[in-house]
């Protein structure tokens, strides 16, 4: 609790030793680049001492002080925003003297406030560290800019626990949004023009109902892939979980029509998986690997390369599949592309084998230019831990990732800005109220993406909702695209 | 008998009253099941509070997980029964004091108080219902004192009704609002005059949950108009409602009622006789509210009345079996083996929990293959075989299974699906950063201490292994650790077949026999002999003679192959043992029921397994044996 508060205070202590370090501080805010209208990055000092002060301070503003006799730093939402906002494109700098006895002063915490703004909203799925057993999980929208954090939908709000997963926004908008419910009341939610409506996508044509989804940017279409999935447990001390397809095809679903369409193309005896648009809408980006051969030890034949295929949305035809960047090249299998909005990077993990990433403590983060051609880790984002599920943010300076950094157990999200000359910066975990949450929660944070608004239906509505029955979708063919894997159901 | 012998008379009661409640709790009960049982959750820190604060009822559950930490300590916890019993009896009395009006015996007064005292006996009762029934009484007990003023009662009850809404739920707000109605109707003179304030309070209390349910929260219909207790938690579902679980629950409209109808029915004998009631005069001073009768003949007969009444709700409440579970799987967790085989042994019936426990208890005391059979496997391979036993209340004690096969990543994978059915309880977290130790990932282990450390009970258990989290090194002093280090199989995928992946543990280290005999155990329950045979050589590793057991198998596969070689001495005592077993059933083959009393001496055997007992040939399975209990 802070005993002083004194703001503008430009010389708090006379007499003090400087200690040539950076404090401790944790969550580690230090040397970050941040949006310009992001929430307060509440923190705590990780010295020992009796009295600690802080002075928060830019070019331009208002000095945040704080003399308190407790290490948490909880900064003023509209204090925070004033001093930001006016020092776009400068430095933020943090001045901490903790008293030990006498007044130490460490090294200045100097982060960057980019004049880029990140969306507004972040979206993800809280869920228990296992996945694979949901006594409790919902999808939560959280405002970047202060600590709102408002259910979307919680599956503890209906009588019979349902599952949901995969949402999915069109364009970073919040206006057009999809959901899979799964074993009771199944189904896929789309919230589009204001309204809710639940499709049934499974067909006899195909393996599963629609499955990992990526929004056309026109926002009439989307694809999805439809996956025959399987767990196994390990005992590989980087992945407990082993998720993979024995089958997989991809999708589109027309929303105007209710009518689903694919083309041998992209339904071959080959698993494809994984899909995303290009900004334009020209492309669909998505991974591919052989035929599985029911053999979960071969890992070799369960790696995942990256292609796409040419798509003319007016003529609903599609082009050849072009392989963008080929497992064999990596030496390691591709997973989670996401095309950059600008369509130049596509940013995707790449682990092992397969294509569920998760699990494994070896994934990282790699950006492919695709001017160039070049590939390269992001190091400057990855960890020793997990670090996948990223999405970009409408503006394409941002990026939101999933990394189990902080305690190899439970996903977190952290931002990292993306600069005009294609590189990332340092990033750091969604502030929180209290900097004392990550430590205590013992949920994970799951698929977040970056949304420029609130979800404006309410949970209850979505609640009440969920009980109306699918709508049966129409496979439409043509009849030559039932092949590959889905052709065997 | 004065009034003031009336009163002495009274507080010695209620103290000896309250003493023996406190010893039979302490001594008998013992309130550290009863957390054992719930494994309620409690962390100190506001992120736990957080989603009680977002439904009805959440508060007073919050508050029950909260005392029930105390529970943990016997002597505390049977206090806390003991006070929980006193304010109910305070409360009660409270009410028929408030009231200014005679009618209610102290009997009576007692019977709510006597049927709760029943309830604690089980260990699954939840406790949130006693709280919430007490939040009740005392909303009606501040109700009673301003009915003789204007409408001070109205006032109080639309501020305490969404109070009471909000802490304790749709059903605590129901039973407040019909006790409510009941002591209005009855100071009517015109019934007329009541049809406005039952409409009101009959709205308000439909109002309230649906606005709660439509606007306010995000729960479901049940949760915000009526439930008994929540259910979000799994062991919760273990609680059976029986018939003085009603009685309780809506004691409140109904004690007022047979208060109220009484006092009106002798309000009308007295108007008939046109005697006035000087005695009522008498029990207004002294504030007591029982009848005269009782208080000037023997007040003695009702202290008898209601201790008799205690020992009988005590008696019928009592569930022996179901504490016997609790009991048994308690002394597994802290490793008393010899506790868990008493309990089993002392319980007549089969029951599945017990079966569990007993195999464990036996392999933990190095008899798992001398005494598989002395408890009868109706359940056949799905004890070994977690696959089959995939219910949400058996994921720990899989965890648990696993762990002491040293099978490190299987007890991994159980406790965290534990974890999510019971986020934050201190015992799965235990077995997590035990297990997280093993593996080497201390950052894990750690941010589990760290949690654990947040709650009031595992302060030991946290500075033991926070020291090797500072002091890594220490981690190789320790045995357990380190044994579980060098039984867990690495890098592998764990199979799906659980045979294999006792032979994963068996790879990984040759001594450990336990594996092996699991993997053998599992092979013959699921009547697997040819594997069984095909494993056998590596049995010369661990015995110097074949487990009988072994060598009943040997001899069933020879029955039922005669072809098959068998390089391995079966001890002549087994050959004559087989034969007597053969003759009586060949003799009585077509009258299975005669064959299996006459071969009762033999159900210790593989034989009479197979024969009788197994899956295979019962058809049973574990939905069949107990129901929907291990459904989630």
């Amino acid at each position: 609790m802070a005993l002083f508060f004194l703001p503008g205070c430009n010389a708090p202590v006379k007499n003090y030793t400087e200690e040539e370090r950076l404090p401790a501080i944790f969550p580690d805010y230090t040397s970050v680049v941040i949006p310009s209208n992001i929430a307060p990055l509440n923190f705590e000092i990780k010295e020992k001492g009796s009295a600690f002060l802080v002075q928060i301070y830019s070019e331009r503003g208002e000095t945040i002080s704080f003399k308190q006799s407790s290490p948490e730093i909880r900064i003023p939402v509209k204090k925070w925003h004033k001093l930001i906002n006016a020092n776009k494109g400068h430095s933020l700098k943090i001045d901490i003297y903790v008293k030990q006895g006498k007044w130490v002063k460490y090294d200045v915490i100097a982060n960057v406030i980019a004049s880029d703004p990140i969306d507004s909203y972040l979206v993800y799925r809280s869920i228990g560290i296992t996945q694979t057993y949901y006594n409790k999980l919902g999808i939560y929208q959280r405002c970047l800019e202060n600590f709102n954090t408002k259910a979307i939908f919680e599956n503890t709000s209906v009588e019979k626990k349902t599952c949901m997963n995969c949402h999915s926004f069109c364009n970073n908008s919040s206006g057009k949004m999809s959901m899979h419910v799964r074993r009771f009341d199944g189904g896929t939610v789309i919230y589009n023009k204001g309204e809710l409506r639940k499709y049934d996508t499974k067909t006899k044509y195909a393996l599963s109902p629609a499955t990992y989804t990526s929004w056309h940017p026109g926002g009439e279409l989307i694809a999805y892939s439809v996956n025959r999935i399987m767990v196994n447990h390990t005992s590989f001390n980087s992945k407990m979980v082993e998720v993979w397809d024995n089958a997989s095809d991809l999708m589109v679903f027309d929303i105007n029509n209710n009518s689903i369409t694919t083309s041998p193309k992209i339904a071959t005896s080959g698993r494809e998986n994984l899909p995303c648009w290009s900004p334009d809408g020209k492309w669909l980006y998505y991974i591919a690997a052989p035929e599985s051969r029911d053999d979960t030890a071969d890992f070799y034949y369960d790696r995942y390369s990256l292609v796409r295929i040419a798509f003319d949305g007016q003529n609903m035809t599609w082009g050849n599949v072009d392989t963008v960047l080929s497992a064999m090249e990596t030496g390691l299998s591709i997973t989670h592309p996401a095309v950059s909005p600008d369509g130049r990077y596509v940013l995707f993990c790449m682990i092992d084998h397969g294509y569920f990433s998760i699990f494994d403590r070896n994934s990282d983060l790699y950006l492919l230019d695709l001017e160039t051609g070049n590939y390269q880790r992001a190091d400057v984002i990855n960890s020793s831990s997990t670090d996948s599920w990223h999405a970009w943010s409408k503006n394409g300076r941002w990026v939101v990732f999933i990394s189990k950094r902080m305690d190899d157990l439970c996903s977190r999200p952290y931002f990292a800005y993306f600069d005009q000359e294609g590189h990332f910066h340092k990033p750091f975990v969604l502030p929180q109220e209290d900097p004392g949450f990550y430590p205590a929660d013992i949920w994970n944070f799951n698929l977040p993406v970056l949304v420029d608004g609130k979800v404006e239906f309410g949970r209850n509505r979505f609640r009440d909702f969920l009980s109306v029955e699918a709508e049966k979708s129409e496979f439409k063919g043509p009849p030559d695209a039932i092949s590959g894997a889905t052709s065997n159901q | 008998m004065d009034s003031k012998r009336i009163f002495v008379g009274h507080i010695i009661f209620i103290s000896l009253f309250a003493l023996s409640v406190f010893l039979f709790f302490l001594l008998f009960i013992r309130p550290e099941f009863y957390f054992f049982a719930q494994q309620p959750p409690f962390q100190t820190n506001i992120y736990f509070i957080m989603p009680y604060l977002s439904f009805p009822g959440g508060i007073s559950y919050y508050l029950s997980h909260l005392i029930m930490q105390f529970f943990t300590i016997n002597w505390l916890g049977s206090l806390i029964i003991t006070f929980i019993l006193l304010t109910l009896l305070f409360l009660i009395s409270g009410i028929f004091r408030g009231l200014r009006r005679p009618g209610m015996e102290w009997i009576i007064i007692f019977l709510p108080v006597t049927l709760l005292l029943g309830l604690f006996t089980n260990f699954y009762f939840p406790l949130v219902t006693a709280l919430n029934i007490i939040f009740v009484y005392a909303a009606l007990y501040l109700s009673t004192y301003f009915f003789n003023s204007g409408h001070a009662h109205w006032t109080l009850y639309f501020l305490s009704a969404p109070v009471l809404y909000y802490t304790c739920g749709g059903s605590s707000l129901i039973l407040y609002s019909a006790g409510f109605l009941i002591l209005l109707f009855f100071r009517l003179p015109d019934l007329k005059k009541a049809i406005i304030p039952a409409f009101t309070v009959i709205a308000f209390c439909l109002a309230m949950p649906y606005l709660s349910y439509k606007v306010l929260f995000h729960v479901t219909m049940s949760k915000a108009f009526f439930e008994y207790y929540p259910t979000d938690s799994l062991l919760i579902v273990n609680y059976k409602k029986g018939v003085f679980f009603y009685l309780f629950f809506y004691s409140v409209p109904a004690l007022l009622l047979l208060n109220e109808s009484l006092v009106k029915l002798r309000s009308r004998k007295s108007m008939a006789s046109k005697e006035k009631p000087k005695k009522v005069k008498v029990q207004r001073s002294n504030g007591q509210s029982g009848p005269s009768w009782i208080q000037k003949k023997s007040i003695l007969i009702v202290y008898t009345l209601i201790t008799l009444l205690a020992m009988v709700l005590v008696k019928v409440n009592y569930t022996p079996l179901d504490n016997k579970i609790v009991k048994a799987n308690y002394y597994c967790t802290q490793k008393m083996w010899d506790a868990v085989l008493d309990i089993v042994r002392s319980e007549k019936d089969y029951d599945v929990n017990l079966n569990y426990f007993y195999n464990r208890a036996i392999d933990n005391t190095d008899q798992y293959l001398d005494k598989y059979f002395d408890y009868p496997q109706f359940i056949g391979h799905a004890a070994t075989n977690p696959e089959i036993g995939d219910f949400g209340l058996l994921y720990m004690y899989w965890s648990d299974y696993f762990y002491d096969l040293g099978h490190i990543p299987e007890s991994e994978r159980w406790a965290l699906k534990a974890l999510v059915g019971f986020p934050y309880c201190p015992r799965i977290l235990e077995r997590l950063v035990k297990i997280n130790m093993v593996l080497g990932k201390y950052n894990a282990a750690e941010k589990l201490l760290v949690i654990l450390d947040d709650n009031l009970i595992s302060g030991r258990f946290v500075k033991k292994y926070t020291a090797m989290i500072e002091d890594t090194s220490l981690v190789y002093s320790d045995e357990e650790i380190m044994a579980k280090r060098a039984e867990m199989p690495v890098n592998i995928i764990t199979p799906k077949n659980v045979t294999f992946r006792y032979n994963d543990l068996v790879n990984r280290n040759k001594n450990n026999r336990r594996a092996y005999e699991h993997m053998q155990m599992n092979l013959l329950l699921s009547h697997d002999f040819w594997n069984f045979f095909k494993n056998l050589p590596v049995a010369a590793e661990y015995y110097n003679e074949l487990p009988v057991i072994f060598q009943q198998a040997l001899i069933i596969l020879r029955t039922r192959n005669n072809e098959v070689n068998i390089p391995y001495g079966v001890e002549n005592q087994t050959i004559q043992a087989f034969r007597q077993f053969w003759s009586i059933y060949e003799a009585n083959y077509s009258n299975k029921k005669r064959a299996m009393k006459l071969l009762k001496s033999y159900r210790n055997t593989l034989y009479y397994y197979i024969l009788f007992d197994s899956p295979k040939v019962t058809g049973m399975s574990l939905g069949d044996i107990e129901g929907d209990r291990y459904y989630h």
